[in-house]
């Protein structure tokens, strides 16, 4: 790498746009795609199976040797190189293309219809083609500029259209009916949605990007060109969040939301979307996609027509000159808006079918090439023109396979370091015979790891390496395509290394936790102090070196992870030492010293002179699979009935259950709720690059003979019938291998089981507290904050529903299960005896007290925070509002105008418990008058407990407040008050008629003369058959 | 437990939770202690004596004249996790060694590669207990009254808590064996030791610097006729590479082992050992 050079081009190289570079730019840095494959008809998502090459299709059909009319249709997934194939067939043909054929190649450049009207005009020869009328009307488009103003026109016309195809066109079509199209129309006039339609990112503005550049597009936005102009079903997305729990994304403008204050059609509009069975949800984006062509020639004043003559025009000027015209568009939807137009001007054939015989067309033989990407193609391009394509070319999405990728980087890095002279010089030569690519041969990369291309050159990949490539594309890059490619990986990094070389590398991902990364971190953070030197380091040797924490000498050089150590100094970092493999033993580096440049990466083999027994069992190893486990670096799939995938699998299963019966997980730490977590894994360990059942497991064997021995032990020591010292053997090797690899295991899950098993504990501790709460356990007087986890242990298991409440409530604490997650608490927090951690398999509960009490402290602590109250406070609110109604009607009767009989009744009902009780009267009277006039003097005293809160003051309360009120009301106890009261209202005159209020009056009197009792024996019984009476209706 | 009958309720991890409970109330009453670790006070079966009277003996913690518990303040700040706890352990290990612990767990480790010619190797199989019981017949019983003989099979059942958690093997819950490698036991042992890393010493200096630990994993013996005990052996061939380095010279000095290296060999005797990480954690 030559800094100086690179650090002035880079800019010119670095573009993740192919047309942005310059043609001799564009040609040092092309890799040739070679997954593209012709189709006949267009498929969205095609597996091909043979491939074309790009030199093929310049001969087939870019020289056109034929001389056919020809559409040809690029495509393929944003960023796979649609842009680059097109440029660089164009560019290879300019050099070779006879003069008879004129070639246009029209950019995507801002990828807008301005952008490409302006390329257009631009054109001389296009201009001097146009009317004055299209040249007017073509630079007034092209001259739009307020962005608000030709957003709000788009949104204005869309409705105009849909307006007028509704009144106008008989058919307008199955999508939506003509009632639904006048809902939708008063929908888009809300001022609500017309903001929301209009926000960045909505379909307005994405129509409006593909009309007009933004003039302040971030760099960012022009990774993504490939947007297109379109509803989609995620733009009215918003409106599930109407109506069901309100508005909620713009708190100050919620009112605007309230669709009960809309007009009734746009209200209308919104519930026959929200109802799931309707299919407008589906087919409203189709619907109004219908109108985004129109959309954009009338809001800028753009016609199809004007496109459609201007290029049959340039075709007939062309077939005077007696040429022809090779068109190549990198992007359709540079034209939005015109396309259709568009299409129908390059698809006219110059013969054909609608020619009369002998008569010549006026039109030159046109030959396009149209890049576009599939959705866009399958959405907006119509059936029509489809049939007419005459050839459509995929790409697919991993155009480049591994050695492509290193090829890829290698040659921009190449050109980073090459002057521009030096490349102008090649791009001119270089269809002479002998001219090869030129390289950049820096002395610094002489040490570093090279590819070979082809016309065996070797390109150094500095300051990147094989690994760090395929690591990079494989796990940090999500799209995996060219472009970004070079924005997210390989253009920071060479910044970085140029400008800021001690901050290197540029990135910002994880590192994979395997058993090598564990042992590379804590043997750097034994041996460096800074933290973020580590950190660093540790990125650099797991991502650009091996990741072992393992050094070596090659022919003197000192490799550290596999990279040159001299490479670490120089982006200063620490020297570090690692256990050192001897020269005997394979030497895994990334390194590939020059004299090995010409070998390709994955065929390093692992050579070894010293052959031990491990060694020789490896040789030896009856399962192919094995062998070819350690050596390749491909998955292994244990799918599948063979037999030896099948002794893997078992040899797995029965390690893993082994691990799990063997690691004192108690012993360990865990506590008893965190094991149960780890049980619900089947397994523990899998292999490194193990697809199938198992994978799943977060600790991956290494492909190592230490992890087959293993294994082959697992299988000796299980085998029955097996010789006793093999036997014993076995065992200890397995021994040997958990006692050195425990902690490993054991830490990739210990924080993984915690979180969940704390997460379910918390769940459990909530649950029980606001259980708590709602029995009036826990009160307002005592108050959650001196609830402690003793109060909760020695509550009483079996507290049963309280009474007097709605079912409502009742059932909410039935649902919160108090007996069973008590149960549950305990049984987490178990110190059981062995290993039974089932709660059907343990005898008595021994707590890990101090642990318990710190998850409960910190959940206790963050509960009012942490618990959702909401959903207990509604039922709260309800049980409140039907308890104050009760009271409120109570004291309705009971401050009536005529108070005085209430009073009356009431000393009646008292006496009659203060002298009935303890009496030797007559059991019947005693059975049947005192438990009902008891009962109404509790309810009475229910009514006067009954907190005095309006529904105001409530609401107000914090929802734990809310909770403590709620649970102090006796609302069954309430009702039947006011069922007793109710009847007492009905009976009074009753009372008063029977004179049994006479009689009781006596009582007042004879009360003090028991011996006389016997004689109200008989008014005593009225009076309970009346109140027996009145409770019967109260029921 | 240790000085007195084992017995299984007592497991490590109850002895352990309990010290760090009274450790964080300072001091409790006995009613308190047992109230927190055991809420259900109508079950039938109370283990709280158990487990406490084993901190008891260990010297964990101490009751005083009014019944309360108190934590034993001449070791605070010694024991932070189960790991450190497990070495506490290890270290008083030897205080023991007429009890029951210590003579089963001697026996274990000389009969166990016989049990490999057994049917089962479970704990409780007649053909286990008929050899420690020999074992212990032979070496103890002469020496003390105290039987152990019928005693062997409760006893064992507690002991495979406690031989798992000190690091004497591993405890396979389907088939209810111990298998012997007590590597973390002299791995501890070690970490107690006067060695020095980054030092070789002869395996007769190494042995004896670990007295009198060692000698649960060794008989005189054995030390007489340099035999290196497949217990003993299987954890000096685990801990090398990890805190040693085992040292095999051909000449008469070396002591005579049987299990595989790390290349796989067998039968290599070893002469010296060098200690590479005295610190190094399993």
């Amino acid at each position: 790498m030559n800094g100086k050079i690179a650090i002035s081009r880079m800019d010119d190289i670095m573009r993740p746009d192919a047309v942005t570079l310059s043609d001799e730019d564009f040609l040092v840095t092309h890799v040739p795609l070679r997954k593209i494959s012709e189709l006949s008809t267009f498929e969205y998502n095609p597996n091909p199976s043979k491939f074309i090459s790009e030199q093929d299709i310049l001969d087939t059909y870019v020289k056109n040797p034929k001389n056919k009319h020809q559409f040809i249709v690029v495509y393929g997934e944003s960023g796979t190189g649609k842009s680059h194939l097109i440029r660089w067939l164009k560019t290879s043909y300019d050099a070779i293309k006879p003069d008879s054929e004129v070639v246009l190649f029209i950019r995507r450049n801002d990828n807008t219809l301005k952008g490409t009207i302006l390329q257009l005009l631009k054109i001389d020869e296009v201009r001097n083609l146009l009317t004055e009328e299209q040249y007017e009307r073509l630079s007034e488009a092209s001259s739009i500029e307020d962005e608000a103003k030709l957003k709000s026109l788009l949104l204005s016309n869309l409705r105009n259209e849909i307006e007028y195809e509704n009144t106008e066109a008989p058919d307008y079509g199955e999508l939506l009916s003509r009632r639904e199209v006048k809902r939708l129309l008063a929908f888009l006039k809300n001022d609500a949605v017309e903001k929301k339609l209009l926000e960045d990112n909505g379909p307005i503005d994405r129509i409006y990007t593909k009309i007009n550049p933004r003039s302040t597009m971030k760099k960012s936005d022009s990774i993504g060109r490939d947007t297109t102009a379109e509803f989609r079903s995620s733009d009215f997305s918003f409106l599930d969040q109407i109506n069901t729990i309100g508005y909620q994304d713009d708190e100050a403008s919620g009112e605007e939301w309230d669709i009960t204050s809309w007009d009734r059609k746009a209200a209308k509009f919104v519930r026959d979307y929200e109802n799931e069975d309707n299919e407008l949800r589906e087919n409203l984006p189709v619907y109004l996609n219908r109108f985004v062509e129109g959309l954009i020639q009338r809001s800028t004043g753009v016609r199809g027509e004007d496109f459609q003559q201007l290029f049959l025009e340039i075709r007939r000027a062309l077939k005077k000159q007696k040429k022809n015209l090779t068109l190549f568009i990198e992007d359709i939807t540079s034209f939005t808006g015109v396309n259709g137009a568009l299409l129908n001007a390059l698809m006219e054939e110059h013969t054909g079918a609608n020619r009369q015989k002998g008569q010549e067309s006026e039109l030159c033989r046109i030959s396009s090439f149209v890049g576009t990407t599939n959705a866009y193609f399958q959405n907006g391009v119509k059936d029509n023109f489809r049939d007419r394509v005459s050839q459509y070319l995929y790409i697919s999405k991993d155009a480049f396979n591994e050695s492509q990728r290193y090829e890829f980087f290698a040659k921009y890095l190449n050109a980073a370091s090459l002057t521009a002279d030096k490349v102008h010089n090649w791009a001119v030569s270089r269809h002479e015979t002998g001219v090869k690519l030129p390289v950049a041969s820096e002395t610094q990369d002489e040490d570093w790891e090279h590819v070979r291309i082809d016309d065996n050159i070797s390109l150094s990949l500095y300051p990147f390496t094989k690994h760090s490539i395929d690591y990079l594309y494989s796990n940090y890059l999500v799209d995996k395509t060219p472009r970004y490619i070079l924005r997210n990986i390989m253009e920071p990094n060479l910044r970085r290394i140029l400008t800021n070389p001690t901050e290197f590398p540029a990135y910002e991902g994880t590192t994979e936790m395997n058993n090598d990364a564990r042992q590379l971190r804590m043997q750097l953070e034994h041996q460096i102090e800074d933290k973020n030197i580590v950190k660093r380091m540790e990125k650099l040797l797991a991502v650009w070196g091996n990741g072992k924490a393992e050094e070596s000498t090659v022919n003197g050089t000192r490799y550290i992870s596999g990279l040159n150590s001299s490479f670490l100094k120089e982006i200063g970092l620490p020297d570090v030492t690692f256990n050192k493999i001897a020269a005997s033993e394979p030497v895994h580096t990334v390194v590939v010293p020059e004299e090995v440049t010409t070998v390709e990466a994955e065929e390093i083999v692992p050579s070894t002179t010293v052959v031990s027994p491990f060694e020789e069992k490896r040789n030896n190893l009856s399962n192919r699979l094995w062998a070819d486990w350690l050596t390749s670096n491909e998955l292994i799939r244990l799918q599948g009935s063979k037999k030896e995938v099948q002794t893997i699998k078992d040899q797995l299963d029965r390690l893993n259950g082994l691990l799990f019966s063997l690691i004192d997980w108690m012993n360990e730490g865990f506590t008893c709720g965190e094991i149960l977590q780890l049980k619900t894994r089947n397994y523990l360990v899998k292999l490194q690059n193990q697809k199938g059942k198992g994978d799943n497991a977060l600790y991956a064997l290494p492909k190592t003979m230490e992890s087959v021995n293993l294994l082959l032990n697992v299988f000796d020591f299980t085998q029955k019938n097996q010789d006793p010292t093999v036997k014993r053997n076995a065992m200890f090797e397995i021994t040997r291998w958990v006692t050195r690899h425990k902690e490993e295991i054991v830490s990739c899950y210990r924080s993984h089981v915690q979180k969940e098993a704390q997460k379910q504990t918390a769940e459990i501790l909530r649950a029980l507290l606001v259980a708590k709460m709602m029995t009036g356990e826990i009160h307002s007087s005592t108050g959650l904050k001196n609830y402690k986890l003793m109060d909760l242990l020695q509550s009483d298991r079996n507290t049963e529903i309280p009474v007097g409440h709605s079912q409502d409530w009742n059932k909410l604490i039935e649902k919160l299960d108090m007996a069973q997650n008590l149960q549950k608490l305990e049984l987490y927090y178990d110190l059981p005896q062995g290993r039974s951690y089932t709660s059907n398999a343990r005898g008595k509960i021994v707590l890990d007290y101090k642990a318990l009490d710190q998850s409960y402290k910190s959940i206790h602590k963050g509960f009012l925070k942490d618990t959702d109250l909401s959903s207990y406070a509604a039922v709260a609110a309800k049980e409140m509002q039907r308890s104050q109604a009760a009271a409120d009607q109570i004291s309705n009767y009971l401050d009536r105008t005529q108070p005085e009989e209430y009073k009356y009744l009431l000393r009646v009902f008292n006496k009659l418990v203060d002298t009935v009780k303890d009496s030797k009267l007559n059991t019947r009277v005693r059975d049947i008058t005192l438990p009902k006039a008891d009962k109404f003097s509790q309810m009475l005293r229910v009514y006067e407990k009954t907190p005095d809160l309006s529904m105001e003051q409530f609401e107000a309360m914090p929802p734990e407040e809310q909770l403590f009120a709620a649970a102090s009301t006796n609302l069954e106890g309430l009702n039947t008050l006011l069922e007793i009261l109710k009847d007492m209202d009905r009976y009074i005159n009753q009372i008063q008629g029977t004179g049994v209020l006479n009689d009781v009056d006596k009582l007042q009197e004879e009360d003090k003369n028991q011996s006389n009792l016997s004689d109200l024996e008989e008014p005593l019984i009225e009076a309970g058959n009346l109140l027996e009476e009145i409770r019967y209706a109260a029921r | 437990m240790f000085k007195t009958q084992m017995d299984t309720p007592a497991t490590p991890e109850r002895v352990y939770a309990l010290y760090q409970l009274l450790r964080s109330l300072k001091a409790a009453e006995v009613k308190d202690l047992k109230e927190k670790m055991e809420p259900d006070s109508s079950a039938a079966t109370q283990y709280f004596g158990q487990y406490s009277g084993t901190a008891i003996e260990l010297g964990l913690i101490k009751r005083d004249d009014n019944n309360n518990y108190l934590v034993n303040t001449e070791i605070e700040g010694q024991i932070n996790s189960l790991a450190d706890f497990r070495q506490y352990v290890n270290k008083q290990l030897s205080k023991f060694d007429n009890e029951e612990f210590y003579r089963i767990t001697k026996a274990y480790v000389q009969i166990y590669p016989k049990l490999y010619g057994n049917e089962k190797m479970s704990l409780t199989e007649e053909s286990t207990l008929n050899l420690i019981r020999k074992y212990d017949r032979e070496h103890f019983a002469a020496h003390d009254e105290r039987v152990l003989e019928k005693r062997v099979n409760p006893t064992i059942l507690a002991w495979r808590f406690w031989a798992s958690f000190l690091g004497f093997g591993f405890l396979d819950d389907n088939s209810n064996a111990v298998y012997l490698n007590p590597a973390i036991y002299l791995q501890d042992l070690i970490k107690m030791s006067d060695l020095k890393s980054d030092t070789t010493y002869s395996l007769d200096e190494f042995l004896n610097a670990l007295e009198p630990g060692i000698d649960l994993l060794l008989t005189e013996e054995q030390k007489k006729n340099k035999v290196i005990p497949f217990g003993l052996d299987a954890a000096l061939k685990t801990l090398d590479g990890v805190s040693l380095e085992l040292i095999s010279i051909l000449d008469e000095s070396g002591w005579h082992s049987q299990l595989p290296d790390n290349m796989g060999n067998t039968g290599t005797d070893i002469s010296a050992i060098k200690v590479t990480n005295k610190e190094a954690v399993l």
